[in-house]
């Protein structure tokens, strides 16, 4: 329950901030969540977040999952990697502001 | 460094968000989820738009505390600007009263721009390197692909994303922003966006004259109406070596403290 109050915080955290900084920094909070929270999540919490971060971008809902999804993967097989090293986390979530506007521009243009 | 052994049954959300993702892409594309869309935005706006509000009012806030020392001196400015406006007004005035005269001389039909609707600007939805604006209009609407996004006389942008209640426009500073101008006295270029809120005249051969301050219009080409105010002349980059030179260019209206633009027909 808790988590789950995090979590929706978390999102929409992101997307009051969609209105002021890049959109890659809503992947980051949300990213954040998913790599701090010893990484159980939820099939559905992936979809309902970049489903809403879709909806508040007005991009295809459909290359924010993606994108997010590819994101989040990247991003956990290296966390899964070094799994007790803090400060790789940490560099992991900064990695993760490029690593989305870059996978969500080539995933655009490939699409 | 401790690693551990990776295990498929871990990753098993993934396969299934991309195959999610995938088919969303596609249905979005064509079209097929636009009811559902519709019915989505119609929930999501309220909270957008209260979104944007807060958002205002915060860095508005943030922005008179910040200044409020120079607020004098830039309101003894602005009495400056103001009158040399009011100068400049009556002489426009005068110049519009012969530009009516000559063209009914020359018969001549007045190609004034149609407002085709209002919209609210909902927030600012870009990401990276694109620089968007989000407006309440969308399909449902009539918001169509590439219509011109103005304030009075001044380019905003382009319609560049339609879904059936929100449009995202292309801001004049966006990357691929490539439109062509013409100053106020007669130079020809290219208007792009570059990276950050920069914009550029490119394109300018070297026989013109860039003037600091100097208007610059729409020229009427690649389907942009001729006339539109797209900002004024700032630092001009004239190196004689090269075959064109190019100046920074100043937006009018900052497009980020909008609230209501308007679209104009084809």
């Amino acid at each position: 329950m808790l988590k789950a109050g995090i979590f929706f915080i978390l999102v929409l955290l992101a997307l009051f901030q969609i209105n002021v900084l890049p959109l890659n920094l809503a992947f980051v909070f949300i990213a954040a969540f998913f790599l701090l929270s010893k990484r159980d999540f939820s099939f559905w919490w992936v979809l309902i977040a970049a489903v809403l971060v879709g909806l508040f971008a007005n991009l295809n809902i459909g290359l924010v999952v993606l994108s997010f999804t590819a994101t989040l993967m990247l991003t956990d097989i290296l966390s899964r990697l070094f799994p007790d090293n803090r400060l790789i986390k940490g560099s992991l979530l900064l990695a993760t502001l490029f690593l989305s506007e870059y996978i969500l521009i080539s995933l655009g243009r490939f699409l | 460094m401790k690693s551990k052994k990776l295990s498929l049954r871990e990753f098993r959300y993934y396969p299934l968000l991309f195959f999610v993702g995938l088919v969303l892409f596609f249905t979005v594309s064509f079209g097929w989820l636009s009811p559902v869309l519709s019915f989505a935005q119609n929930l999501t706006l309220p909270l957008q738009i209260g979104f944007y509000r807060v958002t205002k009012v915060v860095s508005n806030v943030g922005a008179t505390t910040l200044e409020i020392g120079g607020l004098r001196s830039k309101n003894a400015q602005i009495s400056l600007e103001n009158s040399l406006l009011k100068a400049e007004n009556a002489k426009l005035k005068k110049l519009e009263e012969e530009n009516i005269s000559l063209r009914e001389q020359l018969n001549t039909p007045r190609k004034d721009i149609k407002i085709k609707l209002a919209a609210s600007v909902i927030g600012n939805g870009g990401f990276g390197t694109k620089k968007v604006l989000l407006i309440d209009k969308g399909s449902n609407d009539g918001v169509k692909n590439k219509e011109l996004v103005v304030v009075k006389d001044v380019l905003i942008g382009q319609v560049i994303n339609v879904t059936p209640k929100i449009s995202s426009v292309q801001l004049l500073s966006d990357p691929d922003t490539s439109i062509p101008v013409v100053t106020e006295t007669g130079a020809e270029g290219i208007l792009e966006g570059k990276f950050g809120a920069e914009i550029n005249l490119t394109n300018v051969l070297q026989s013109e004259e860039l003037k600091e301050k100097e208007m610059v219009f729409t020229s009427g080409k690649n389907d942009f109406p001729a006339g539109l105010v797209v900002g004024e002349i700032g630092k001009v980059n004239k190196v004689d070596k090269e075959f064109f030179q190019k100046a920074a260019v100043t937006q009018i209206l900052e497009p980020e403290k909008l609230i209501l633009v308007y679209l104009i027909e084809d």
